[in-house]
């Protein structure tokens, strides 16, 4: 990417949720960056760490979970020790989230106007003049006739004006970065598909990044420049998105790939990942994958894998990159195209 | 349509829930009114098939689902299994009618007993339609468990201990314990991780091969419909606004709507994000479905006939389309 300083590092960033019977390790060392307007993807399934990968950006972590190492540098601040008034200056002015169930993430009992209004505690603005920022807002995020809708309530909203609205709230004080945790994930095609546009409209218009997390390929697919694959809590698997879906090298990264239905796999047996997702208080020794990947040996329960970055920007940790360098994506990549990113 | 008898047959079928009215409502005299759910929906399922039933939330097609098993008695029009109307069947008669259709559900952690092993759980659909002799009871568990990919080992232990896949395997052994003629599947892998669905639709698709199983196969997820069913049925508030062969659906769509669902749905593919057809707004209440044709207040290619009279069900070679300008989306 650029050589600037980036917007955001997460070094080696560790997660644990201790109780008196086990020790979770939600987060087990993940690393990575993000620069100025690039979107991020943090793809996985269901208790791989990466909710809580975004919740310890800005400090959200609920109990019994703690951040117990690691670095989290935004523009060279660290936000892991930072004290809580100047992390107020970051959480939801620098970095905003969104949330996956828009209908618990917001208040059922204040109306959105009020909700809005809170948005703006960061700055110094007059309260007509809030009024005024937030129906822009509004109208921005394509919610029809704001100035009816603003003095509304969550449950007068549909599911997509829900997903607009906090939005909306979320970019109120236009934020460097967005965190988005599953923003569609709750919602039809169509919408999905009008969510995933006005992110990325509001990305070039408001020049932020966006942290991306969720399950679907495919969202990834239409939304990201960089994708990082999480499995138990470790980045498995990072490269730009094209390079991704056209060579990935890591067996999770593939059978994923694999288990999508498709058209193109109509009247052929789905790639199945065998067994199930592991216990996070109880990981094996070696890679985590192991006990579900066809590739393994040895070596693999013995031994966890580094990241290796194997080309320029594309991480991998795995024992048997010989093996998985025959991998075929899904796309294959036209000469022209190959280097425009 | 077809030459052989179908299977299972939805004729005129109206869901209609009345809303609650205040007394002051009924004292002023303001009208009923009804969520209709499902409205006026044909449809026919051969022995053997697998349809698809597609559309957004809200569309209506789990309450059509609901309908068919007969869990809801319909409004209106009639549902017939094996050339027996089962519209208005009620106890026993149901009961019985039921041993032929069975239902899996979305979400495997609330449609199973916390409180019932895997054993008791499939063991007591068994007594309760006396599908084997009690003493064979035992033996036809294992088979079933066996049939969906899980041992014996797991017949005493509770649904808390199983990882989501594999109680939705439980769930389908117990759909499948009354050796059903009818599936209806109703999302059931929506619910599940994905690296998990790949093992339950393999898993579906290989006992409707096996066991020559008929699947209503309801979900909102294209790629899977496309990827799973023979026929595929498509709905919008409440109606079937398309319906056909799959492949042809998928392939030609005719209905506007069709082709837009296809076109949402992202595929895994970063080089080829430029996709033109989106829709604005979103479904209208089905409380009150817009005069004419319902889906016109989203239509790219709406025309004054549109927002005038609803277009009905044509049949164009197979493939049905509700429509006044069917393929005019040209894609």
């Amino acid at each position: 990417m650029s050589m600037e300083e980036p917007l955001l590092e997460v070094k080696d960033l560790r997660v644990q949720f201790v109780t008196k019977r086990e020790t979770v390790k939600a987060v087990d060392g993940v690393s990575f960056f993000i620069g100025r307007h690039e979107t991020l993807g943090i793809v996985g399934e269901s208790g791989c760490g990466k909710s809580q990968t975004c919740r310890a950006i800005l400090r959200l972590i609920k109990k019994p979970g703690k951040i117990v190492g690691g670095q989290i540098l935004y523009q060279g601040n660290d936000i892991v020790t930072m004290p809580e008034t100047e992390l107020r200056n970051i959480r939801g002015k620098e970095i905003s989230i969104i949330f996956q169930e828009p209908m618990t993430s917001l208040n059922p009992v204040i109306s959105i106007r009020k909700q809005m209004r809170e948005a703006f505690c960061h700055t110094s603005m007059t309260e007509a003049e809030k009024y005024q920022a937030s129906l822009k807002m509004l109208r921005l995020v394509g919610i029809p006739s704001p100035e009816e809708r603003i003095n509304g309530y969550v449950h007068q909203f549909s599911g997509g004006m829900r997903q607009r609205a906090m939005i909306a709230i979320a970019l109120c004080s236009r934020p460097k970065l967005l965190i988005a945790d599953e923003p569609t994930t709750a919602l039809d095609v169509t919408i999905q598909d009008q969510v995933i546009k006005l992110l990325g409209n509001l990305k070039q218009e408001l020049g932020m990044s966006i942290i991306l997390v969720t399950h679907d390929l495919g969202v990834v697919a239409e939304m990201c420049d960089k994708v990082a694959v999480m499995y138990a809590g470790m980045i498995v698997e990072m490269t730009d998105v094209v390079t991704l879906f056209a060579h990935p090298r890591h067996p999770y990264t593939y059978a994923l790939m694999g288990s999508v239905p498709d058209q193109r796999k109509v009247g052929s047996d789905l790639e199945v990942i065998q067994g199930n997702p592991p216990n996070l208080a109880d990981l094996p020794a070696g890679c985590p994958f192991a006990p579900r990947c066809r590739y393994a040996d040895g070596a693999c329960s013995q031994s966890r894998p580094e990241l290796k970055e194997i080309s320029q920007g594309h991480l991998v940790r795995c024992h048997h990159l010989d093996r998985t360098a025959s991998f075929a994506g899904i796309i294959t990549v036209p000469e022209e195209a190959s280097d425009a990113t | 349509m077809q030459p052989d008898k179908p299977l299972m047959e939805v004729k005129d079928l109206c869901m209609w829930f009345p809303v609650k009215r205040t007394i002051m409502d009924s004292l002023s005299g303001k009208p009923k009114r009804y969520v209709k759910a499902v409205n006026d929906v044909n449809l026919s399922v051969r022995k053997g098939e697998s349809l698809g039933l597609v559309g957004e939330s809200g569309c209506g097609k789990s309450t059509l689902a609901k309908s068919i098993i007969r869990l809801y008695e319909p409004t209106s029009g009639s549902v017939w299994l094996k050339g027996k109307d089962i519209t208005h069947l009620k106890g026993r008669q149901l009961r019985t009618q039921r041993q032929s259709m069975q239902m899996i559900f979305q979400d495997p952690y609330s449609s199973l007993n916390p409180r019932m092993t895997v054993y008791e759980t499939i063991a007591e659909v068994l007594s309760v339609h006396h599908i084997v002799p009690k003493e064979n009871v035992h033996e036809e568990v294992a088979r079933l468990l066996e049939l969906c990919g899980m041992s014996m080992d797991s017949a005493d232990r509770y649904p808390g201990e199983f990882s989501g896949g594999q109680r939705q395997r439980v769930g389908i052994a117990r759909a499948l314990a009354t050796r059903p003629d009818l599936v209806l599947a109703d999302e059931p892998v929506s619910a599940l991780d994905v690296s998990i669905r790949a093992q339950i639709i393999n898993l579906l698709s290989h006992l409707q091969k096996e066991l020559d199983l008929t699947i209503l196969f309801i979900s909102h997820d294209l790629h899977l419909v496309h990827y799973i069913t023979t026929r595929v049925a498509v709905m919008y508030l409440g109606s079937i606004v398309e319906l056909g062969r799959t492949s042809e659906v998928f392939a030609h769509p005719l209905h506007p709507y069709t082709s837009i669902l296809i076109k949402a749905a992202p595929v895994m593919d970063p080089l080829n994000r430029d996709r033109v057809y989106t829709i604005k707004g979103e479904p209208p209440s089905p409380l009150d479905i817009p005069k004419g044709c319902a889906f016109s207040q989203r239509c790219p290619f709406c025309q004054e006939i549109c927002t005038r009279e609803a277009p009905p069900l044509v049949d164009r070679g197979g493939h049905l389309v509700a429509c006044h300008f069917p393929g005019r989306s040209g894609i």
